[in-house]
Protein backbone atom coordinates (compact mmCIF):
# COMPACT_ATOMS: atom_id res chain seq x y z
CA UNK A 1 0.00 0.00 0.00
CA UNK A 2 2.91 2.41 0.85
CA UNK A 3 4.94 1.46 -2.31
CA UNK A 4 1.81 2.12 -4.00
CA UNK A 5 1.51 5.71 -2.49
CA UNK A 6 5.04 6.18 -3.15
CA UNK A 7 4.66 5.60 -6.94
CA UNK A 8 1.82 7.46 -6.81
CA UNK A 9 3.41 10.67 -5.53
CA UNK A 10 6.37 9.82 -6.93
CA UNK A 11 4.56 10.15 -10.57
CA UNK A 12 2.42 13.15 -9.29
CA UNK A 13 5.82 15.17 -8.37
CA UNK A 14 7.56 14.08 -11.52
CA UNK A 15 4.91 15.47 -14.30
CA UNK A 16 4.58 18.39 -12.00
CA UNK A 17 8.27 18.87 -12.29
CA UNK A 18 7.92 18.47 -16.23
CA UNK A 19 5.23 21.62 -16.17
CA UNK A 20 7.63 23.65 -14.33
CA UNK A 21 5.24 23.75 -11.17
CA UNK A 22 7.27 22.11 -8.68
CA UNK A 23 8.29 24.17 -5.15
CA UNK A 24 11.47 23.47 -4.35
CA UNK A 25 10.17 21.40 -1.44
CA UNK A 26 8.40 19.43 -3.56
CA UNK A 27 12.27 18.90 -5.69
CA UNK A 28 14.25 17.81 -2.86
CA UNK A 29 10.86 15.41 -1.58
CA UNK A 30 11.92 14.02 -5.55
CA UNK A 31 15.78 13.87 -4.82
CA UNK A 32 14.94 12.18 -1.46
CA UNK A 33 12.47 9.46 -3.34
CA UNK A 34 15.45 8.83 -6.21
CA UNK A 35 18.09 8.46 -3.11
CA UNK A 36 15.99 5.94 -1.51
CA UNK A 37 15.15 3.70 -4.43
CA UNK A 38 11.38 4.82 -4.18
CA UNK A 39 11.04 5.64 -7.75
CA UNK A 40 12.07 2.91 -9.66
CA UNK A 41 9.43 2.84 -11.55
CA UNK A 42 10.35 5.51 -13.80
CA UNK A 43 12.47 5.23 -16.90
CA UNK A 44 16.41 5.78 -16.70
CA UNK A 45 15.88 9.33 -18.49
CA UNK A 46 13.70 10.44 -15.76
CA UNK A 47 15.98 9.36 -12.95
CA UNK A 48 18.97 10.65 -14.46
CA UNK A 49 17.36 13.67 -15.31
CA UNK A 50 16.27 14.54 -11.38
CA UNK A 51 20.18 13.53 -10.21
CA UNK A 52 21.67 15.02 -13.07
CA UNK A 53 19.62 18.87 -12.48
CA UNK A 54 19.39 18.30 -8.27
CA UNK A 55 22.37 17.45 -7.37
CA UNK A 56 25.21 18.06 -10.67
CA UNK A 57 27.26 21.32 -10.00
CA UNK A 58 26.87 23.92 -12.83
CA UNK A 59 28.46 27.20 -14.27
CA UNK A 60 27.30 29.92 -11.71
CA UNK A 61 25.33 32.58 -12.90
CA UNK A 62 27.25 35.00 -10.97
CA UNK A 63 29.34 34.69 -7.83
CA UNK A 64 28.30 33.95 -4.28
CA UNK A 65 28.34 36.35 -2.02
CA UNK A 66 28.12 35.38 1.26
CA UNK A 67 25.34 36.74 3.58
CA UNK A 68 25.44 38.31 7.30
CA UNK A 69 23.32 34.77 8.27
CA UNK A 70 26.38 32.94 6.59
CA UNK A 71 29.15 34.71 8.28
CA UNK A 72 27.32 34.32 11.34
CA UNK A 73 26.61 30.90 11.08
CA UNK A 74 30.47 30.10 10.27
CA UNK A 75 31.23 32.45 13.50
CA UNK A 76 28.97 29.94 15.43
CA UNK A 77 30.33 26.74 13.59
CA UNK A 78 33.94 28.21 15.01
CA UNK A 79 32.97 28.67 18.44
CA UNK A 80 31.13 25.19 18.99
CA UNK A 81 34.36 23.88 16.90
CA UNK A 82 37.19 25.71 19.28
CA UNK A 83 38.80 23.25 21.51
CA UNK A 84 38.09 25.64 24.40
CA UNK A 85 34.64 24.85 23.83
CA UNK A 86 34.83 21.24 23.13
CA UNK A 87 36.80 20.53 26.29
CA UNK A 88 34.08 22.38 28.44
CA UNK A 89 31.64 20.07 26.61
CA UNK A 90 33.47 16.63 26.76
CA UNK A 91 34.03 17.84 30.84
CA UNK A 92 30.47 18.34 31.08
CA UNK A 93 29.54 15.18 29.10
CA UNK A 94 32.25 13.25 31.36
CA UNK A 95 30.38 14.96 34.85
CA UNK A 96 27.00 13.67 33.71
CA UNK A 97 28.83 10.55 32.78
CA UNK A 98 30.20 10.06 36.70
CA UNK A 99 26.70 10.97 38.12
CA UNK A 100 24.78 8.33 36.51
CA UNK A 101 27.65 5.69 37.12
CA UNK A 102 27.75 7.09 40.48
CA UNK A 103 23.55 6.92 40.86
CA UNK A 104 23.49 3.37 39.25
CA UNK A 105 26.21 1.81 41.76
CA UNK A 106 24.64 3.05 44.65
CA UNK A 107 21.37 1.64 43.51
CA UNK A 108 22.93 -1.68 42.63
CA UNK A 109 24.77 -1.66 46.32
CA UNK A 110 21.28 -0.66 47.56
CA UNK A 111 19.46 -3.35 46.20
CA UNK A 112 21.78 -6.27 47.23
CA UNK A 113 20.78 -4.76 50.47
CA UNK A 114 17.49 -4.84 50.61
CA UNK A 115 17.88 -8.42 48.96
CA UNK A 116 20.30 -10.13 51.59
CA UNK A 117 17.37 -8.15 53.94
CA UNK A 118 14.85 -9.67 52.57
CA UNK A 119 16.45 -13.42 52.49
CA UNK A 120 17.78 -12.95 55.96
CA UNK A 121 13.65 -11.83 57.32
CA UNK A 122 12.04 -14.40 55.09
CA UNK A 123 14.68 -17.02 56.79
CA UNK A 124 13.64 -15.77 60.66
CA UNK A 125 10.18 -14.58 60.01
CA UNK A 126 8.59 -13.98 63.45
CA UNK A 127 4.72 -15.96 63.30
CA UNK A 128 3.49 -12.37 64.69
CA UNK A 129 4.10 -10.40 61.82
CA UNK A 130 3.70 -12.57 58.69
CA UNK A 131 1.06 -10.54 57.19
CA UNK A 132 -0.95 -13.04 54.37
CA UNK A 133 0.12 -11.50 50.51
CA UNK A 134 -2.26 -11.98 47.62
CA UNK A 135 -1.98 -11.61 43.92
CA UNK A 136 -5.42 -10.46 42.36
CA UNK A 137 -7.21 -11.40 45.60
CA UNK A 138 -5.77 -14.92 45.64
CA UNK A 139 -4.00 -15.80 48.38
CA UNK A 140 -0.59 -16.84 48.02
CA UNK A 141 2.34 -18.84 50.13
CA UNK A 142 5.01 -16.84 51.69
CA UNK A 143 8.03 -18.92 49.66
CA UNK A 144 5.73 -18.18 46.53
CA UNK A 145 6.26 -14.69 47.95
CA UNK A 146 9.73 -14.85 48.44
CA UNK A 147 10.11 -16.40 45.08
CA UNK A 148 8.62 -13.89 42.82
CA UNK A 149 10.51 -11.00 45.21
CA UNK A 150 14.23 -12.85 44.28
CA UNK A 151 12.61 -12.95 40.93
CA UNK A 152 11.86 -9.34 40.60
CA UNK A 153 15.26 -8.13 41.93
CA UNK A 154 17.00 -10.07 40.12
CA UNK A 155 15.68 -8.82 36.56
CA UNK A 156 15.79 -5.39 37.87
CA UNK A 157 19.69 -6.01 39.04
CA UNK A 158 20.11 -7.41 35.67
CA UNK A 159 18.69 -4.59 34.00
CA UNK A 160 21.18 -1.94 36.48
CA UNK A 161 23.96 -4.14 35.60
CA UNK A 162 23.47 -3.53 31.73
CA UNK A 163 23.21 -0.19 32.28
CA UNK A 164 26.33 0.07 34.21
CA UNK A 165 27.78 -1.38 30.93
CA UNK A 166 26.64 0.81 28.61
CA UNK A 167 27.76 3.71 30.81
CA UNK A 168 31.11 1.98 30.71
CA UNK A 169 31.19 1.62 26.65
CA UNK A 170 29.83 4.91 26.39
CA UNK A 171 32.99 6.64 28.45
CA UNK A 172 35.39 4.42 26.57
CA UNK A 173 34.14 5.33 23.20
CA UNK A 174 34.53 9.27 24.36
CA UNK A 175 37.57 8.95 25.50
CA UNK A 176 38.82 7.34 22.30
CA UNK A 177 37.01 10.45 20.76
CA UNK A 178 38.60 12.51 22.59
CA UNK A 179 42.40 10.88 21.94
CA UNK A 180 41.66 11.12 18.14
CA UNK B 1 43.03 21.84 -6.02
CA UNK B 2 46.00 19.48 -5.39
CA UNK B 3 46.62 17.78 -1.73
CA UNK B 4 47.74 19.81 0.64
CA UNK B 5 45.31 22.79 -0.50
CA UNK B 6 43.59 24.67 2.14
CA UNK B 7 40.42 25.55 2.09
CA UNK B 8 39.68 28.98 3.00
CA UNK B 9 36.47 30.24 5.22
CA UNK B 10 35.50 31.96 1.73
CA UNK B 11 36.18 28.72 -0.45
CA UNK B 12 34.23 26.65 2.39
CA UNK B 13 30.96 29.47 2.09
CA UNK B 14 30.83 29.56 -1.84
CA UNK B 15 31.27 25.41 -1.66
CA UNK B 16 29.59 24.29 0.72
CA UNK B 17 27.41 26.64 2.91
CA UNK B 18 25.48 27.88 -0.04
CA UNK B 19 23.79 24.95 -0.08
CA UNK B 20 22.74 25.13 3.53
CA UNK B 21 18.95 25.27 2.27
CA UNK B 22 18.84 22.70 -0.06
CA UNK B 23 20.71 20.62 3.38
CA UNK B 24 18.05 22.02 5.41
CA UNK B 25 15.55 20.55 3.12
CA UNK B 26 16.45 17.26 2.94
CA UNK B 27 16.78 16.93 6.80
CA UNK B 28 13.23 18.39 6.90
CA UNK B 29 12.05 15.97 4.44
CA UNK B 30 13.66 13.09 6.12
CA UNK B 31 13.84 14.27 10.01
CA UNK B 32 10.34 15.97 9.76
CA UNK B 33 10.94 18.54 11.83
CA UNK B 34 12.23 21.94 11.89
CA UNK B 35 13.87 21.69 15.57
CA UNK B 36 15.68 18.56 14.20
CA UNK B 37 16.60 19.65 11.19
CA UNK B 38 18.12 23.04 12.14
CA UNK B 39 20.27 20.78 14.88
CA UNK B 40 20.71 18.50 12.22
CA UNK B 41 22.36 21.00 9.85
CA UNK B 42 24.53 22.63 12.47
CA UNK B 43 26.23 19.17 13.17
CA UNK B 44 26.81 18.22 9.72
CA UNK B 45 28.31 21.56 8.38
CA UNK B 46 30.35 21.21 12.04
CA UNK B 47 31.95 18.10 10.91
CA UNK B 48 32.40 19.61 7.82
CA UNK B 49 33.98 22.05 8.88
CA UNK B 50 36.23 20.18 10.95
CA UNK B 51 37.03 18.24 8.05
CA UNK B 52 37.53 21.33 5.95
CA UNK B 53 41.16 20.39 4.87
CA UNK B 54 40.30 17.27 3.64
CA UNK B 55 36.94 18.64 1.85
CA UNK B 56 39.39 20.12 -1.14
CA UNK B 57 39.60 17.13 -2.48
CA UNK B 58 35.93 17.23 -3.12
CA UNK B 59 35.06 17.18 -6.86
CA UNK B 60 31.55 17.93 -6.66
CA UNK B 61 30.79 19.74 -3.42
CA UNK B 62 26.45 20.41 -4.29
CA UNK B 63 26.32 16.60 -4.39
CA UNK B 64 28.86 15.71 -2.10
CA UNK B 65 27.06 17.81 0.94
CA UNK B 66 23.34 16.37 -0.47
CA UNK B 67 25.01 12.52 0.28
CA UNK B 68 26.56 13.49 3.82
CA UNK B 69 22.83 15.41 4.73
CA UNK B 70 21.16 12.17 3.44
CA UNK B 71 23.97 9.82 5.35
CA UNK B 72 23.51 11.62 8.52
CA UNK B 73 19.73 11.65 8.64
CA UNK B 74 19.52 7.78 7.92
CA UNK B 75 22.26 7.32 10.55
CA UNK B 76 20.04 9.29 12.94
CA UNK B 77 16.87 7.86 12.82
CA UNK B 78 18.61 4.66 12.63
CA UNK B 79 19.61 5.38 16.22
CA UNK B 80 16.55 6.70 17.23
CA UNK B 81 14.79 3.42 15.87
CA UNK B 82 17.69 1.23 17.81
CA UNK B 83 17.80 3.86 20.98
CA UNK B 84 16.78 0.83 23.60
CA UNK B 85 19.23 -1.86 21.95
CA UNK B 86 22.90 -1.23 23.22
CA UNK B 87 25.07 -0.25 20.47
CA UNK B 88 28.89 1.29 20.39
CA UNK B 89 29.20 4.28 19.29
CA UNK B 90 31.52 3.83 16.59
CA UNK B 91 28.65 2.22 14.71
CA UNK B 92 26.51 5.02 15.08
CA UNK B 93 29.02 7.32 14.07
CA UNK B 94 29.96 6.89 10.63
CA UNK B 95 33.00 9.23 9.36
CA UNK B 96 31.38 12.31 7.61
CA UNK B 97 33.54 11.60 4.47
CA UNK B 98 31.01 9.36 2.93
CA UNK B 99 33.30 6.97 1.17
CA UNK B 100 32.12 7.20 -2.84
CA UNK B 101 29.38 4.43 -3.58
CA UNK B 102 30.04 4.21 -7.04
CA UNK B 103 32.29 1.56 -8.58
CA UNK B 104 35.26 2.39 -11.64
CA UNK B 105 32.55 2.12 -14.33
CA UNK B 106 30.06 3.67 -12.77
CA UNK B 107 31.89 7.05 -11.84
CA UNK B 108 32.94 7.11 -15.97
CA UNK B 109 29.62 6.82 -16.68
CA UNK B 110 28.60 9.54 -14.05
CA UNK B 111 31.39 11.95 -15.99
CA UNK B 112 30.12 11.72 -19.05
CA UNK B 113 26.77 12.45 -18.07
CA UNK B 114 28.11 15.48 -16.10
CA UNK B 115 29.61 16.68 -19.61
CA UNK B 116 26.46 16.03 -21.35
CA UNK B 117 24.47 18.39 -18.76
CA UNK B 118 27.64 20.91 -19.14
CA UNK B 119 27.80 20.67 -23.07
CA UNK B 120 23.45 20.57 -23.22
CA UNK B 121 23.70 24.11 -20.98
CA UNK B 122 26.28 25.68 -23.20
CA UNK B 123 24.26 25.47 -25.72
CA UNK B 124 21.05 27.54 -23.86
CA UNK B 125 20.65 31.04 -24.62
CA UNK B 126 20.23 33.67 -21.59
CA UNK B 127 18.23 34.51 -19.68
CA UNK B 128 17.30 30.19 -19.84
CA UNK B 129 20.42 28.83 -18.82
CA UNK B 130 20.22 31.40 -15.68
CA UNK B 131 16.75 30.06 -15.15
CA UNK B 132 17.72 26.52 -14.73
CA UNK B 133 20.73 27.08 -12.98
CA UNK B 134 19.01 29.51 -10.44
CA UNK B 135 16.07 26.91 -9.69
CA UNK B 136 18.56 23.68 -10.34
CA UNK B 137 21.96 24.45 -8.90
CA UNK B 138 20.95 27.37 -6.26
CA UNK B 139 17.31 26.32 -5.24
CA UNK B 140 15.75 29.64 -5.41
CA UNK B 141 12.18 29.67 -5.74
CA UNK B 142 10.19 31.09 -9.02
CA UNK B 143 9.47 34.05 -7.27
CA UNK B 144 13.37 34.68 -6.48
CA UNK B 145 13.96 34.10 -9.70
CA UNK B 146 11.25 36.08 -11.55
CA UNK B 147 12.72 38.81 -9.52
CA UNK B 148 16.43 38.73 -10.24
CA UNK B 149 16.15 38.16 -14.03
CA UNK B 150 13.36 40.77 -14.60
CA UNK B 151 11.03 37.82 -15.82
CA UNK B 152 7.55 37.05 -14.66
CA UNK B 153 7.32 33.84 -12.61
CA UNK B 154 4.55 32.71 -15.38
CA UNK B 155 8.12 32.62 -17.52
CA UNK B 156 9.81 31.06 -15.11
CA UNK B 157 7.32 27.78 -15.04
CA UNK B 158 7.28 27.94 -18.87
CA UNK B 159 11.26 28.05 -19.51
CA UNK B 160 11.81 25.80 -16.31
CA UNK B 161 9.69 23.16 -18.00
CA UNK B 162 10.66 23.37 -21.61
CA UNK B 163 13.97 23.36 -20.80
CA UNK B 164 13.26 19.88 -18.26
CA UNK B 165 11.54 18.01 -21.39
CA UNK B 166 14.92 19.13 -23.64
CA UNK B 167 17.24 17.87 -21.07
CA UNK B 168 15.15 15.05 -21.16
CA UNK B 169 14.99 14.38 -24.55
CA UNK B 170 19.20 14.78 -24.78
CA UNK B 171 19.23 12.52 -22.15
CA UNK B 172 17.03 9.68 -23.54
CA UNK B 173 19.24 9.96 -27.39
CA UNK B 174 22.90 9.79 -25.08
CA UNK B 175 21.11 6.96 -23.48
CA UNK B 176 20.28 5.17 -26.57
Amino acid sequence: MEQKDNINRGTILLNKFYDGQTSREEEVELYVMLTEGQLSHLSKSDQLLLKLSLESDMPQTSSYSASDEDLAFVEQLKTIASPQTRTEKDNGLRRRLWVYSSVIAASICLLLICAFSYRYYAHHEDADTNIPSNINGKYISQSQVNHLAENYLSLVNAHLRQGNEAIEQTTEAFNRINEQ
Amino acid sequence: MGIGAIMSEQDFIEKFLRHKVVVTMICRTYLKSDILAQDAVQEIYLKLWLQKEQLVEVDSPKAYVMRVARNYCIDYLRKEQNKFMLQSLDETFPPIIASNDLDGQAQIEQAELEKTLQHWLSKIKEPKRSVFILAHYDHLGHDEIADKLNLTEVNVRVILSRLRKELKQELTEVLN
